[in-house]
């Protein structure tokens, strides 16, 4: 399907304090990705599924960023998140 | 080297004081490097 092979622009708001999944990152590689994304929660209503690789959060390009970097952004987000995020297979090509 | 010219002019304390000094600054290396690749994947809840 086409829609699969295109990034996705997902926005979030906050349910009882989280956005319901986990930022993953491997030390020393660049490029953080989506993991444990909780069901029925903010992240997988807004289409974010596992392993989704974050391109932008809030509009910045974060692909060359430090996990710690990205992390912090997020959680200065207050309580809305706009993130684009591309499956890694889409990502890769 | 400065070890190896102590073995041949005769088994001094020193020399195997020089020998062990490399070989407790061959483990320590090795636990340095052990611990900075353990655990190289980060989770963070959000």
């Amino acid at each position: 399907r086409d829609e699969d092979l295109k990034p996705k622009l997902c926005k979030l708001e906050k349910t009882s304090g989280s956005y319901g999944f986990h930022l993953n990152g491997i030390q020393g590689v660049l490029g953080q990705h989506i993991k444990e994304v909780v069901k029925g929660g903010p992240a997988d209503r807004a289409g974010l599924e596992d392993n989704d690789i974050v391109v932008e959060v809030n509009g910045v390009n974060v692909e060359h960023r430090r996990y710690d970097e990205v992390v912090d952004m997020i959680r200065r987000s207050g309580d809305s998140l706009e993130m684009l995020v591309a499956k890694k297979s889409v990502y890769d090509k | 080297s400065q070890a190896m010219k102590k073995w041949v002019q005769g088994n001094s304390d020193e020399a195997q004081e020089e020998m062990a000094w490399q070989i407790a600054k061959m483990i320590v290396n090795d636990v340095v490097h052990q611990s900075n690749h353990d655990s190289p994947s980060k989770s963070t809840k959000l």
